[in-house]
């Protein structure tokens, strides 16, 4: 394996439980619930849901976890993120501990939106949890319509709930487009590092395995 | 409820020489599911189910004159048409 001549700055070799876990689980929600699941629909609440927990759980980590995991190894940081793009077109692209910059702002690009999306989902579900949800469809198809009668129905709501469903819409476009960038800079950064960026996201190198 | 009733399939009669004029915003189609699915039929929309969805029933009907499927959302608490879309 050939490298740049750096100093020794890279990237763990493999991403820590909690990194991998959140990102593969949120890949997996993101997808299914833009492309696979209805929306409103009782999978589509849960997924939501979940989804908001695996966030939580990262955003924690961002401040607990280990050295590489926390904000404060990939700075949101536009000015690097750019010279960092032109680094790599030049062919002197450096290592960094953590995130590159670009790929920096992307994860916070992400998580920006996953907060737009997950919000403005919870103002649709007027904050239901998946088990709230549950049980109102299932009286509501055995006929009893009478559990959506809430006392604080007002006339405003459904202004209100076009703007959180446009909203919604967009941003979770705008997350599959960011998926798009974010797998195109896995590939190029890949071939411009001579690394491969996707073994540590899922279980490091393999030691000893054929 | 009987009022509504009563309402809903005058207006369904009413509107019948235009035929298959289809549910609009504002119809009153009633608060429970055999109002509104015979309502909803009159209007030219006959009902496949009723959902539960963000606080309003949704009900899946196809467009008689069409066969296009249909969401017609209605609030439970006055029985009013709110919403009306094309499914895509």
């Amino acid at each position: 394996m050939t490298r740049p001549p750096q100093p020794k700055v890279t990237p763990p070799d493999l991403w820590d439980p909690v990194v991998r876990i959140t990102h593969w689980c949120l890949a997996v929600i993101i997808l299914m619930n833009a492309v696979l699941t209805e929306g409103g629909s009782l999978v589509h609440v849960w997924l939501g849901w979940i989804g908001m927990a695996l966030l939580m759980l990262r955003l924690v980590w961002g401040g607990l976890g280990p050295k590489e995991a926390r904000f404060s190894a990939f700075p949101p940081n536009p000015r690097a993120a750019l010279s960092h793009l032109r680094s790599l077109v030049t062919g002197r692209a450096r290592h960094y501990p953590s995130h590159n910059p670009a790929g920096a702002l992307v994860i916070y690009a992400f998580w920006a939106l996953l907060v737009v999306v997950i919000g403005t989902g919870l103002m649709m579900t007027g904050g239901q949890t998946p088990m709230q949800v549950a049980r109102d469809k299932a009286a509501v198809a055995s006929g009893d319509w009478s559990v959506l009668v809430t006392e604080d129905d007002d006339g405003g709501e459904s202004r209100f709930g076009d703007l959180a469903e446009g909203a919604h819409e967009v941003a979770a476009n705008l997350i599959l487009l960011l998926a798009v960038l974010h797998i195109a800079g896995v590939v190029v950064e890949s071939r411009a590092m001579r690394r491969n960026l996707v073994a540590p996201m899922v279980a490091g190198r393999r030691r000893g395995k054929p | 409820m009987k009022s509504s009733l009563i309402l809903a399939m005058t207006l369904a009669t009413l509107s019948a020489p235009m035929a298959f004029a289809m549910p609009a915003i504002g119809d009153i189609v009633g608060t429970n599911p055999d109002e509104a699915k015979a309502a909803l039929e009159k209007a030219g929309c006959p009902v496949d189910e009723f959902e539960a969805e963000d606080g309003k029933i949704e009900a899946k009907c196809k467009d008689a004159a069409t066969g296009a499927a249909m969401e017609v959302y209605i609030d439970p608490k006055t029985g009013a048409v709110t919403e009306i879309k094309s499914e895509d």
